[in-house]
């Protein structure tokens, strides 16, 4: 009958693993599994003084010159081709009429306030920080979620984190720099800030709604292998 | 391995060639129906099989699902069913670089 591993040799393969730096908690999954499954079906040829260790270094010296880095790489090219296909199907999703409809009618809304506003400082303070806090207090949901509770990392943060990449603060850049140079506000110039804050809050709402979605999936594939 | 550079533009197509024939499989099973089939001529390294599956499954042509194996956790690749679509274009095309290929190297038998 063919040895199988035990659970210390497992979380010894794990370990290796970590050590060179695999992020990914389904790659690290896969590769144990490998590790395992390589390890078991040559037990025989491996040398009986061989250390367990040495027997894992037999099997990652098979795995190419390069070690992980293609695996770490070619996930981290997925995952990011993953998140920007859900930011533009989000964007997709919004270009309906209703939602166009609603739009427009906020932007009129927000640009009749920001006309009536005596300070238009206050109109960059507003911009940023309703983006930032939501931004801050998502993440840290979303990270406590997934990484204290479950003692994991799963995909979805990685999903997460790339999206967050998205958040618009090059639409905030041209804002720096108009209030930086003092320029005179007309109020095309008020419509303009109008439409990149509306933009900015319903991309960032939008991002919210698909990054607890794309939680939700992960849990359910993933929270029976996270309990520990 | 001499005709490694031949292969390595073909891994996909082998890889879901397989998993049509098998249904599901993991990683090191495919490793090493690979050598069996090819008897021993060709073996996929790791560092090129997990690179390409995960590939595959990004582009949405591999559905993945975890099993309890022994101590750990197994995870098996099948074909969605754009998959399926993409192994009977990738064989197609397959056959086609075959045909070219037999009528430049031997034109008489082509």
């Amino acid at each position: 009958m063919q040895k199988q591993l035990n659970q210390l040799e497992i979380d010894q393969i794990l370990d290796f693993l970590k050590r060179h730096k695999v992020p990914y908690f389904d790659v690290q999954l896969e590769l144990v599994d490998h590790f395992a499954s390589a390890i078991e079906s040559n037990w025989e040829t491996y040398p009986n003084h061989w250390s367990f260790e040495q027997k894992i270094l037999s099997v990652y010296n098979e795995i190419g010159p390069k070690g992980f880095t293609k695996i770490i790489g070619e996930k981290g090219r997925g995952l990011l081709q993953k998140a920007n296909r859900f930011a533009f199907n989000l964007l997709k999703d919004s270009l309906r009429i209703p939602q166009i409809i609603v739009t427009l009618a906020c932007i009129y809304f927000l640009h009749q306030g920001f006309l009536t506003m005596e300070n238009p400082a206050h109109l960059f303070a507003k911009g940023l920080g309703i983006p930032m806090v939501f931004l801050i207090i998502s993440s840290a949901l979303c990270y406590g979620y997934y990484y204290w509770r479950y003692k994991q990392r799963i995909l979805a943060l990685e999903q997460g984190i790339s999206l967050y990449m998205l958040v618009p603060n090059t639409l905030m850049l041209p804002v720096y720099w108009i209030d930086k140079a003092n320029f005179h506000f007309s109020s095309e110039m008020y419509l303009l800030f109008s439409v990149m804050i509306f933009v900015q809050i319903i991309y960032c709402t939008g991002l919210l709604v698909v990054v607890r979605k794309v939680f939700l999936e992960s849990k359910s594939q993933y929270a029976h292998l996270a309990k520990n | 391995m001499s005709n490694k550079k031949l292969y390595r533009g073909s891994l996909s197509t082998i890889i879901l060639k397989l998993l049509g024939d098998n249904g599901r499989m993991y990683g090191y099973e495919i490793t090493q129906k690979v050598k069996v089939l090819t008897e021993g001529e060709l073996q996929i390294t790791e560092g090129a099989l997990y690179p390409a599956l995960h590939k595959l499954e990004g582009d949405g042509y591999l559905k993945v699902e975890f099993e309890q194996v022994n101590n750990r956790m197994r995870k098996y690749y099948s074909l969605t069913e754009d998959g399926t679509t993409e192994v009977a274009s990738k064989l197609s095309e397959m056959e086609q670089f075959i045909q070219t290929m037999q009528q430049l190297i031997n034109p008489k038998l082509a």
